[in-house]
């Protein structure tokens, strides 16, 4: 089996931004809710990070809102309000 | 009521967390956390680095002196550009900080390899063309011998958090 490049690795599509702006939250607050830096929420809603399960379920948990409407492996079709 | 530091490495456990948690919230110097900013720092740190072993074997202690003063700062500079993620234990980083500084300590390594393997394989071809009868004499100086012992001291401290920047994007705005 060969080594897997970066770019081959399957991109985690997000709306998490979408959704902490609806719930009112800035990054630090998400951040300190979730326990990691504020960057690191700032990477996830530019897909520049893939979070871990237990992290994705956290954002969810705290955001109030099911998992695969903030994370997908495929690229979302329209706003989560459908516009 | 919050628990107070008594034993002295309590005190520092205390310390050391203050000093991350300052650094990792410090919106100072932002203008070094871009992309372009950390791979410029990244070049310049490489090219003084490297210029070690020259600045001492032909300018002396003086200039040598001078180019690790420079070479420290630009060490400096990394590490308040990606908040010291390379430098800093497990607890102090999230998944995300744990993944870039891992990945930065493999590529550091691989790059570490092969600059010193080079060195060595140089040194090798270069006491087998001035050989005479399996003999080698060297002479060198204090300032030659203390360049390419600081070099190979120096380059493993900053190639991590030079790694780190190159990796890492851009930081975003609160």
């Amino acid at each position: 089996m060969g080594r897997r490049n970066k770019a081959d690795e399957e991109p985690v599509y997000s709306r998490l931004e979408e959704w902490r702006l609806d719930r009112g939250l800035t990054r630090q607050e998400l951040a300190d809710a979730v326990s990691v830096h504020y960057q690191t929420i700032g990477y996830l809603e530019r897909g520049e990070y893939s979070p871990s399960l237990a992290l994705a379920l956290q954002i969810a948990t705290v955001l109030d809102a099911p998992l695969e409407d903030i994370f997908s492996l495929r690229p979302f079709t329209a706003s989560r309000k459908g516009v | 009521m919050p628990h107070v530091p008594t034993t002295w490495k309590e005190r520092k456990e205390a310390d050391l967390e203050a000093k991350v948690v300052r650094a990792q919230s410090d919106q100072r110097f932002q203008w070094l956390r871009t992309r372009v900013a950390r791979r410029v720092l990244v070049i310049v740190s490489g090219l003084l680095v490297l210029s070690l072993i020259p600045g001492y074997a032909q300018g002396g202690t003086l200039i040598g002196t001078g180019i690790l003063i420079a070479t420290w700062a630009c060490w400096l500079a990394l590490r308040v550009s990606v908040r010291t993620v390379a430098d800093l234990p497990d607890r102090f980083l999230d998944e995300r900080q744990r993944a870039l500084r891992d990945r930065a300590y493999v590529g550091a390594f691989r790059v570490y390899a092969w600059i010193v393997g080079a060195l060595v394989t140089v040194g090798l071809i270069a006491f087998i063309m001035v050989q005479e009868n399996d003999q080698v004499t060297l002479t060198t100086t204090w300032s030659q011998a203390f360049g390419l012992c600081i070099f190979v001291i120096t380059l493993p401290i900053l190639l991590p958090s030079m790694v780190v920047a190159w990796l890492d994007a851009s930081e975003v705005r609160d």
